[in-house]
């Protein structure tokens, strides 16, 4: 098949699916509905591979196509709507990534979106055909070929991200975290709506390679000299928007909060896929970024913040799925430092990798929760790996690789991420991931020990843990393989290399290079040699692999001492440093600030403004409506039926027309 | 063929003498076999369709007192195209014993509209556009057997044959005016005569061009002559009353664009010359039409009526780009004509769309069954019909001119032909206000259109209200909902058909500029130097 | 045709019409009356024959005595109760009459006496006047078009016809 068509196949199966899911779901289907979606996501996923085998082509480089799917003319004003794709080496990992992980976790809410008796939730069909529009919209947003489209992906994906945080509308925590979540996402797409006309403006046109050609070559439309305070405008208003999305600091209050949709949705979109899209974007737009220091240098700042604090505030909470949410916050925050620091294909390799372990963490917490009849709060149960053993050995698999254990998935991605910090121009940044990376294995394995381990503890009401059914386990088990072999695209087999088996250099590199190529180039080759590692001596190359190795190991042995050893002292711990403690378990008191900052002066403001619109603008708003009203009130006289009255307006009309016009003629 | 090839007038007016043909045959069949008219009038308009593209295709001889103009092949290619849309509609409306008169005079009707746009002498034109009209009545008249088609027919005839006569004595006073009949030509016709300086100001003329306005104003349903449009499509079937938004209103534009070109509408460039006489009438004409077609629509609960005013308004919104003219260039953002070509022939489908809507939710009433009418009637339609409710909404959303239908870009083209058009002339100020006028009132028609999407959507679905199980009105709906989607999102299919048509229109105005060669041509108005 | 032929013929027809004229004032049943207008009219459709104007006679016909009469019959048949009403004229309708048919009158001998009679007349013998023939020919040549177009459109209205008389259930 041709590239096209695949590239049109990809975002038009889920939605087909969706749509028809729309039109029959709710009479015919209902509790059969995902099949639709499944098989629609699922033929996706095909034409993903399929794709990513083109792009790869041969032994040469990857092939890079413009793909210019339709146009829409609009006489005179040149076309402007058009819908191009961009397909190359990073849009296929993207789609590999996005629609793999989409189709699992979809299989996944087959079993999940029911209760112990198989009956389906309320509203089954309507969460299968969100998370089609979901599918449509990512792969939309991930093969867009310019600005445009982008943007158009970029709100429909926040538009599904709505829908399904508040998917339980009838919860009020659901539906304000749905709020929180669209306002929140507003703010920074304000920025990323003003970034893309400022390219507009400045470029004259939003095709990715019309824009990034002139950038690389550093002239402006009119063929005048760029100037770097323009781009780096640009870059930063960009990457307002990417904050808000990938919720990165100051903007990340929203994620923690959307984990009140169902857990599958936590797991593909506010883990996996959606929030990734920052990262995606920065990195589709990495000759833009490299061409600005100073914003290389604050993403990588916030990327580096966003890390460290949000891991310190997952080592003190109890809900299960807001630890994992901390913890995305905190990768998102590793993958930001990544693109910071030019190691772009370090941050997309962490993306992709980050996919598997984190969603199958979210799934694994999804399926403890089911278990325990709805609670989450990790206090209220333990010991549980003896009754759902398939959970706890796919999570244990999906902490290790998240705590950076050594040959699992995170663990390779993480170190390019972190080495490339440490040899940046700025190592303080390495050191503060290094540090970050300690935290993680800590409240990573804080959590398993406490769920899984220890004696069997059951919230109220919950007879015994029971492992869920196949169609959770089965997508569980797959993420698991992939949460443990992802990692070797980043790494192959090389005697003498990494424990005496491995070379960080993996085919996903070679893959991504011709992307990252022009950013580079602008870059210079300060940034060039990430994950290769020259002809160093062993130690020079590999030491701080096996630092980090001992890190994940001491923050595990931490916390099996902590919570299996030894269970006082964490909470004497605590005691000790309560302040920090209270700090760290009210998340810095982030929302209470933004509470008395923004939020309740501005509800002040809102309240003056409505008091205003409710007497002046309403007033205003009746007469302008009343006066068309009236207008027509006036003319209905005339329209009374009667033929003979309508003739005599036809002459009395034609009559005062003609001598009017007479009149003026003959002036 | 080649027997009629004979003939110079046969060839060019093939499609024409199919469709006239074809409405015997159907009028006789009619008298006997009732099965398969339907589809022998469908044969009968898509043989005169096809025989048009290959008119267009191989050319054909010009004949005279008929023009040979790509504004004819617009007008064949589009009246037909509808054409067959109307006739899907209309399957099923008329009575088993009347299907034969009814689908000949459908043919007779649309073979007027081809002969009005072929038309190069008042007397043909005069007769065409009798031939447009007529048929009409009697359709109203057959559509329905209630009381309220009948006084809707006799009112539409009596006041059509006012109109008429009106325009016939227009034509009168322009034969006086020029002594010849013709209307286009390089020798004796009447815009020879009218290009003459200072013709416009003759007193003859004047009258002569206001009684021939009038009474196209009458067909495309004008202020003050407008009167009739809402009795008369309450009182038709909806899928006739779905007709009459396009078949007299597009012949009628058709006309209007031919008596204009008389003028080479010059008044809108050389409006300081004779005062402007004619540019402010057409001024006026075109706001109040706009006022008022949407401010009688805000009051109306009969979705019929609603649409009937709605009818008006659009006509307005058509005039406003009529006022400026072709301007400069095809484009129908610069050119009034072709963006009234692109206008209408989307509003035919809109519309039509809008009323088999209608036509396809039935309700039982006391007096039998009968088509969805009001506000209750079709309240919650989409929830019991979403299809049809999506179609309907789709329609709607077009006669509102939102984006994302063909009716948004209809919109854009006009207002913003009426800007270009008449930039650098003497009227634009004055085209200002009335663009501004205009997005006024498209932004108070919005109210009204609301009210029904509202009404479709939000509210309990009625009761008593089912579904009509005419497959062809079923795939006519689709199919309009899909075209007035397609014109936004592929409008080059009909921009670029609009544009070549109203490129003769324009080729006779710079004609005159080259015959004229002197320092007075820098005002006329295809005369904006090229950007 | 000869002089005396012309002679005779311009004094039969005339009288028709003369007399038709005095019927209709005369008469006081309407239908009569119409009757009596299609003799004057026919009459002097007549006299236009004999005096060569072959055209003007025939418009005569069509537009008076086929249009203008028919629609006087029609008027007064869809308005009166009953064809046989008797006429009765008020006094003031008979006054105003006077004033219009004497003005009329007036006017008309003022022009027929102004015209110089001699000088028109001539003496050579009226020739057959090509009207009909290039009117005919004009028709099915340049306006055959508009003439199949008006054929169309009378069938149209025929169609028309039979729908107004079709039986009502």
């Amino acid at each position: 098949m041709e590239l096209k068509t695949l590239a049109i196949l990809i975002p038009m199966l889920p939605l087909i699916g969706a749509a028809l899911v729309g039109v029959v779901g709710l009479r015919g289907l209902r509790d059969r509905s995902h099949w639709l979606v499944l098989t629609g996501v699922g033929l996706s996923l095909v034409a993903a591979v399929w794709l990513s085998r083109i792009v790869k082509g041969g032994v040469g480089e990857p092939v890079v196509e413009s793909l210019t799917i339709y146009e829409w003319i609009s006489a005179g004003a040149g076309s402007w709507l058009n819908v191009t794709f961009r397909v190359d080496a990073l849009t296929s990992v993207m789609l590999l990534t996005v629609v793999g992980i989409s189709f699992l976790i979809i299989m996944y809410s087959v079993g999940y979106m029911r209760d112990h008796h198989g009956h389906a939730e309320r509203g089954y069909e309507r969460f299968f055909a969100f998370l089609g529009i979901f599918v449509f919209s990512m792969t939309t947003l991930v093969l867009a070929g310019n600005f445009l489209l982008l943007y158009l992906g970029w709100e429909l994906v926040g538009l599904s991200s709505y829908l399904l945080i508040g998917f339980y509308y009838q919860r009020p925590a659901a539906a304000a975290a749905a709020k929180k979540a669209f306002l929140v996402n507003r703010i920074g797409d304000f920025g990323f709506g003003l970034g893309i006309f400022l390219i507009y403006l400045t470029f004259r046109t939003l095709d990715y390679n019309a824009v990034f050609d002139m950038v690389e070559r550093g002239v402006m439309a009119d063929g005048t000299l760029l100037e770097t305070s323009r781009i780096t405008t640009i870059a930063l208003l960009l990457f307002c928007g990417a904050m808000g999305k990938s919720a990165q600091l100051p903007l990340h209050v929203w994620l923690p909060d959307a984990m009140e949709g169902p857990t599958p949705v936590s797991a593909l979109i506010h883990a996996a896929t959606m929030v990734t899209a920052g990262v995606y974007m920065v990195a589709r737009c990495s000759v833009i970024f490299a061409s600005s220091p100073l914003a290389m240098t604050l993403v990588a700042c916030i990327g580096a913040a966003t890390a460290f604090f949000a891991a310190t505030i997952a080592l003190t909470q109890f809900d299960l799925k807001r630890i994992l949410a901390y913890s995305t916050l905190s990768q998102l925050g590793y993958m930001f430092l990544g693109l910071g620091v030019g190691a772009f294909d370090s941050a997309i390799f962490h993306l992709y990798t980050h996919a598997f372990f984190k969603a199958l963490l979210f799934l694994c917490a999804g399926s403890v929760m089911h278990a325990m009849g709805g609670v989450i709060d990790i206090r209220r149960f333990g010991g549980l790996a003896k009754g759902m053993k398939v959970t706890a050995v796919t999570f244990w698999i999906g902490g290790l690789a998240l705590a950076g254990c050594p040959l699992l998935a995170g663990f390779w991605s993480k170190d390019e991420i972190v080495h490339a910090a440490l040899y940046s121009n700025m190592p303080w940044l390495g050191a503060v991931a290094l540090v970050t990376a300690l935290l993680t294995a800590f409240y990573t394995f804080r959590m398993i020990f406490i769920t899984f381990h220890g004696p069997l503890k059951l919230p109220q009401g919950v007879e015994h843990a029971h492992e869920s059914g196949r169609w959770v386990t089965v997508p569980l088990m797959l993420l698991a393989v992939g949460a443990a072999l992802a990692g070797y695209v980043g790494a192959t087999w090389h005697p003498g290399g990494f424990a005496g088996l491995f070379e960080t250099e993996g085919p996903i590199h070679h893959f991504l290079a011709t992307v990252f190529a022009p950013a580079q180039a602008v870059l210079g080759g300060g940034h060039g040699e990430v994950g290769s590692h020259g002809g160093a001596s062993y130690w020079a190359t590999y030491w701080l692999m096996y630092i980090s190795s001992a890190l994940a190991f001491w923050g595990i042995v931490t916390a099996w001492y902590f919570y299996r050893r030894a269970p006082m002292v964490p909470g004497a711990i605590a005691l000790w440093a309560a302040p920090v403690y209270r700090l760290l378990y009210n998340k810095y008191y982030v929302d209470e600030i933004y509470d008395v900052v923004f939020v309740r002066p501005l509800r002040r403001f809102g309240g003056l403004c409505y008091d205003a619109d409710r007497f002046f603008i309403n007033g205003l708003l009746w007469l302008i409506a009343a006066v068309p009203r009236a207008i027509g009130y006036g003319l209905r006289g005339w329209q009374h039926g009667a033929m003979q009255g309508y003739a005599l307006a036809m002459v009395v009309g034609l009559l005062a027309i003609m001598l009017w016009a007479l009149i003026r003629s003959a002036a | 063929m080649t027997i009629f090839a004979t003939h110079p007038i046969v060839t060019s007016l093939a499609p024409e003498f199919i469709l006239v043909l074809g409405g015997v045959l159907v009028l006789l069949l009619g008298l006997a076999r009732r099965q398969w008219l339907s589809l022998v009038t469908f044969a009968v308009i898509a043989l005169a369709l096809i025989t048009a593209c290959r008119l267009r295709q191989y050319g054909a001889e010009s004949v005279p007192q008929l023009t040979n103009d790509s504004l004819l092949w617009y007008a064949r290619l589009v009246g037909l195209s509808v054409g067959l849309l109307i006739l899907l509609v209309n399957r099923h409306v008329p009575e088993e014993g009347e299907r034969g008169e009814f689908f000949s005079l459908l043919l007779f009707s649309l073979a007027g509209v081809l002969l009005v746009a072929a038309a190069n002498n008042l007397i043909l034109l005069f007769l065409a556009l009798e031939l447009v009209s007529v048929p009409t009545y009697i359709m109203i008249g057959l559509s329905r057997r209630d009381i309220r088609a009948q006084e809707a027919t006799g009112k539409y005839f009596f006041l059509g044959a006012f109109a008429a006569a009106m325009m016939l004595y227009g034509f009168s006073f322009l034969y006086g005016a020029a002594g010849t009949t013709v209307l286009f030509g390089s020798g004796e016709s009447l815009h020879t005569t009218l290009k003459q300086g200072g013709a416009l100001g003759d007193t003859f003329v004047i009258i002569g061009l206001v009684l021939t306005l009038g009474g196209l104003a009458f067909k495309v349903a004008a202020v003050p002559f407008h009167s009739y449009v809402a009795d008369v499509y309450q009182g038709a079937a909806s899928p006739v009353t779905g007709m009459l938004g396009f078949v007299p209103k597009f012949a009628g534009f058709i006309a209007i664009i031919r008596v204009l070109s008389l003028c080479d509408w010059s008044y809108a460039t050389d409006a300081t010359a004779h005062n402007g006489a004619l540019f402010w009438v057409l001024w006026v004409l075109a706001a109040a039409t706009m006022l008022v077609g949407n401010t009688l629509a805000l009051w109306q609960q009969n979705v019929k009526r609603m649409l009937a005013y709605s009818s008006i308004a659009h006509s307005g919104y058509m005039l406003v780009a009529l006022v400026a003219g072709p301007g400069s260039g095809p484009s129908p953002l610069r050119n009034g004509a072709t963006a009234v070509l692109f206008y209408i022939a989307v509003y035919g489908v809109m519309n039509l769309g809008a009323f088999a809507s209608l036509a396809y939710l039935r309700k039982t009433g006391e007096d039998g069954e009968d088509s969805a009418e009001t506000l209750d009637d079709i309240a919650g339609a989409a929830r019991r019909y979403p299809w049809a409710g999506l179609a309907l909404a789709i329609c709607v959303l077009g006669l509102m001119g939102f984006p994302l239908t063909g009716g948004f870009l209809g919109k854009i083209y006009v207002f913003s032909a009426a800007l270009s058009a008449s930039a650098g002339t003497a009227g634009h100020q004055a085209m200002i206000i009335l663009v501004v006028f205009g997005v006024l009132n498209s932004a108070i028609a919005a109210a009204y259109y609301m009210r029904i999407l509202a009404s479709c959507y939000l509210r309990k679905p009625a009761e008593g209200v089912t579904a009509s199980r005419c497959p062809a009105l079923r795939l006519s709906i689709a199919c309009c909902a899909i075209i007035v989607l397609a014109t936004f999102f592929r409008p080059g299919l009909l921009f670029d058909r609009s544009s070549e048509a109203s490129v003769d229109v324009q080729a006779r105005t710079s004609m005159q500029e080259n015959n004229q060669s002197s320092a007075s041509t820098a005002t006329t108005f295809a005369g904006l130097p090229p950007q | 045709m000869d002089v005396f032929e012309q002679a005779l013929g311009f004094y039969l027809f005339a009288a028709v019409a003369l007399f038709s004229a005095i019927g209709i004032v005369v008469t006081k049943n309407i239908v009569r009356a119409a009757v009596l207008l299609l003799g004057t009219l026919g009459g002097v459709a007549c006299l236009y024959f004999v005096l060569s104007a072959n055209f003007l006679a025939a418009i005569q016909l069509i537009v008076y005595a086929g249009g203008t009469l028919i629609l006087i019959v029609f008027g007064v048949m869809l308005t009166s109760k009953s064809p046989f009403v008797v006429f009765t004229p008020s006094r003031v309708q008979i006054g105003i009459a006077v004033v219009i048919a004497v003005v009329l009158a007036t006017s008309l001998c003022t022009l027929l006496l102004q015209v110089d009679w001699s000088a028109t007349a001539t003496d050579q013998p009226i020739v057959q006047s090509p009207q009909v023939k290039v009117v005919g020919e004009s028709l099915l040549q340049q306006y055959l078009v508009p003439f199949e177009v008006a054929s169309v459109l009378l069938l149209v209205v025929m169609i028309g016809a039979a729908y107004l008389a079709r039986p009502e259930n």
